[in-house]
């Protein structure tokens, strides 16, 4: 079972591997994972799921998603691109 | 006739004596006898000595005068020539022919040739001033009823002017006195708005202080809206520290509840107290965003209250200026209403003084109608009389024109001369128009000169242009006229002299006139005609 911390960022959700955070930091205008490749933005810390059942994207989605990403998950009705914090997409990646 | 005279006188006296002397001598006689009883020789005596006294007065005074009785009967005829002659003149003179008494005078002896002919002469002088005096009061009456009239008229010019005056001075009056009513009426109103004034002044003032607490109360309004600013600024910053303290609670909860999940069975107790706090960490940011957002609306509202009580201010001080400056306005006003009330006062004074002088001056004039009227009147009868003087003077020159005088104003006179150059025309009555024409030219006074025959017929005429119409026919007047009917022709025959009308209405022109009529003779002094002049009353002074 993974775990995975959901948060929010340009109005979508976003999930990261539990093992990847090792903090969630203040910044000027919001918030920040920070990970050992360094810092993932975020406008909010939604949870810290256990059961998600996160799926390999699919072949659609997988060849126009930007970066590079690990899976989709449903979180409360909602889905959860789930992304590596090496492969952050623009909207996340810290200034 | 010198001997004679000297010695008649002489004649009676001896006679008388001895006539004296028989009469003493037969009463002698006679009372001796009757005092014997019987005659006695003396009366015997006595009447034989008178009746020779008698015969020796005979001889002795009238025998001498026989040669002088036949000188008698001479002089008796050259009396009888005298005494006609002395008629004549007397006659003449009677006529008022002093012409012709002149004339005859002159065949008299000369002490009785010169005292007539002085007394002709005197007299005509006498009626000559009379004529001029006449003349000259009749001008003086004609000027004086000229100025009279015009006096007449313009004292009722005057009289009219004074009745204008007189109302319009009654007009005025009434105006003064209506004038010193509404200024009554004026200045009682005026008092009262001054008491008004003085009200609107106090409450003015009153306002002019309540909007000064007012403003205060703004101020202070204000002063505690900025108090309130202030303090809500603190409360803003209270509120970023809870919300920073909310945060970093969230953020803390945060982390708690990612290692809280990496303990796994361990952590999940934590993790529930991690979420309970995230939970409370977010309804504390709630709460502050509700306390923020009341914060908001609290702060809009003291700024809006501030905006207001900056505007209320404004506002107050610009009614306070209103009010001060209408506090000012009613101080003007109520001095302008002082000084209108003391004026309308004066004028109310005034104008009942003029009220009064206007009643003065509307009796006085009142009286001086009356004065004038009373002055018309009597210029009326100055009028009347002065024309009354004037037909006085018009008598008395007929009067005078009763005479015969030698001299250009004797109207008898002129008329016997142009009567006496008719006569030299005798027979030719067609060459006596020029003739007629000279007279009216010469003698502006006369409004128609003509000639009638014996038979009564006006052969000649002219008539004056100044009186007469140019063009009118003359002798359609005279056509029907019969001379011999009209008394001054009958005059003239039945006296053979110059004779002078009363006035009468002229046929010619309907004016009063007087007709100067004189015989014509021929050559050998037979009537022949009778000249007339018309005199028109009018112009009787040009004579």
């Amino acid at each position: 079972m993974q775990l995975l911390v959901v948060l929010t960022r340009g109005g979508g959700r976003w999930g990261l591997a539990r093992d990847a955070v090792r903090e969630v930091v203040r910044q000027a205008d919001g918030l920040a994972v920070a990970t050992e490749e360094g810092l993932v933005r975020a406008d909010a810390v939604l949870d810290v799921a256990a059961h998600l059942n996160v799926r390999p994207p699919g072949a659609v989605v997988a060849r126009f998603w930007p970066g590079h990403c690990l899976g989709v998950a449903i979180h409360d009705g909602a889905p959860v691109v789930v992304v590596s914090p090496a492969a952050l997409p623009p909207v996340l990646q810290a200034e | 006739m010198a001997r004679a005279s000297d010695t008649l006188p002489k004649s009676p006296i001896v006679g008388l004596l001895l006539m004296v002397a028989f009469g003493v001598i037969a009463t002698t006689g006679l009372a001796i006898g009757m005092a014997h009883g019987t005659p006695s020789w003396v009366a015997y005596l006595v009447l034989p000595i008178g009746a020779a006294l008698l015969v020796l007065y005979v001889v002795f005074a009238f025998l001498p005068h026989v040669g002088q009785v036949r000188t008698l009967g001479e002089m008796a005829a050259a009396a009888t020539t005298l005494e006609q002659q002395l008629g004549q003149a007397t006659s003449d003179l009677q006529a008022g022919d002093l012409v012709a008494t002149l004339a005859h005078a002159q065949e008299l002896p000369p002490r009785l040739a010169t005292p007539l002919a002085n007394a002709a002469r005197a007299l005509g002088a006498l009626v000559q001033q009379i004529q001029n005096s006449s003349i000259e009061v009749a001008a003086s009456g004609s000027t004086v009823n000229a100025t009279a009239s015009e006096l007449a008229s313009g004292s009722s010019q005057q009289a009219a002017g004074v009745v204008e005056i007189t109302a319009t001075m009654e007009e005025l009056a009434r105006t003064a006195a209506q004038i010193a009513a509404n200024a009554a009426s004026q200045a009682e109103l005026a008092a009262q708005s001054e008491q008004s004034g003085d009200t609107g002044a106090a409450a003015v003032e009153e306002a002019l202080h309540g909007v000064e607490e007012v403003q205060k109360r703004i101020n202070g309004i204000a002063d505690r809206a900025d108090t309130l600013g202030a303090r809500s600024k603190e409360i803003y910053r209270v509120l970023e520290l809870i919300t920073e303290i909310a945060q970093e609670t969230h953020l803390l909860s945060l982390n708690a509840t990612i290692e809280a999940a990496a303990a796994g069975e361990h952590g999940r107790r934590f993790s529930v107290v991690a979420d309970e706090v995230r939970h409370l960490a977010q309804r504390s940011q709630e709460s502050v965003a509700s306390v923020r957002s009341l914060l908001d609306e609290f702060a809009g509202s003291i700024r809006a209250t501030v905006v207001a009580t900056e505007e209320g201010s404004k506002e107050a001080a610009l009614v306070l200026e209103r009010a001060r400056s209408a506090a000012a306005a009613i101080a003007e006003l109520r001095g302008a209403l002082t000084h209108t009330a003391r004026a309308a006062r004066e004028i109310s004074l005034a104008t009942q003084q003029q009220r009064t002088a206007s009643d003065q001056v509307v009796l006085t004039l009142k009286e001086v109608s009356q004065v004038i009227q009373r002055m018309a009147q009597g210029l009326k009868h100055f009028s009347v009389t002065s024309e009354r003087l004037h037909q006085l003077a018009l008598s008395i020159q007929l009067l005078t024109q009763s005479f015969r005088l030698d001299s250009p104003r004797s109207l008898k006179n002129l008329g016997e001369r142009c009567a006496g150059e008719v006569g030299l025309r005798s027979g030719h009555w067609e060459s006596l128009g020029p003739q007629m024409e000279e007279v009216v030219r010469q003698s502006p006074f006369v409004e128609l000169a003509f000639v009638a025959d014996m038979n009564g017929n006006i052969v000649a005429s002219s008539a004056n242009p100044e009186w007469v119409a140019e063009g009118t026919d003359t002798s359609a007047v005279t056509a029907g006229l019969n001379a011999k009917e009209r008394p001054w022709f009958q005059a003239v025959v039945r006296d053979g002299r110059t004779v002078i009308t009363p006035l009468y209405e002229s046929l010619l022109t309907g004016q009063r006139c007087f007709t100067v009529a004189s015989p014509a003779r021929d050559a050998r002094g037979v009537l022949i005609g009778v000249m007339g002049i018309d005199v028109n009353a009018r112009s009787w002074t040009k004579i």
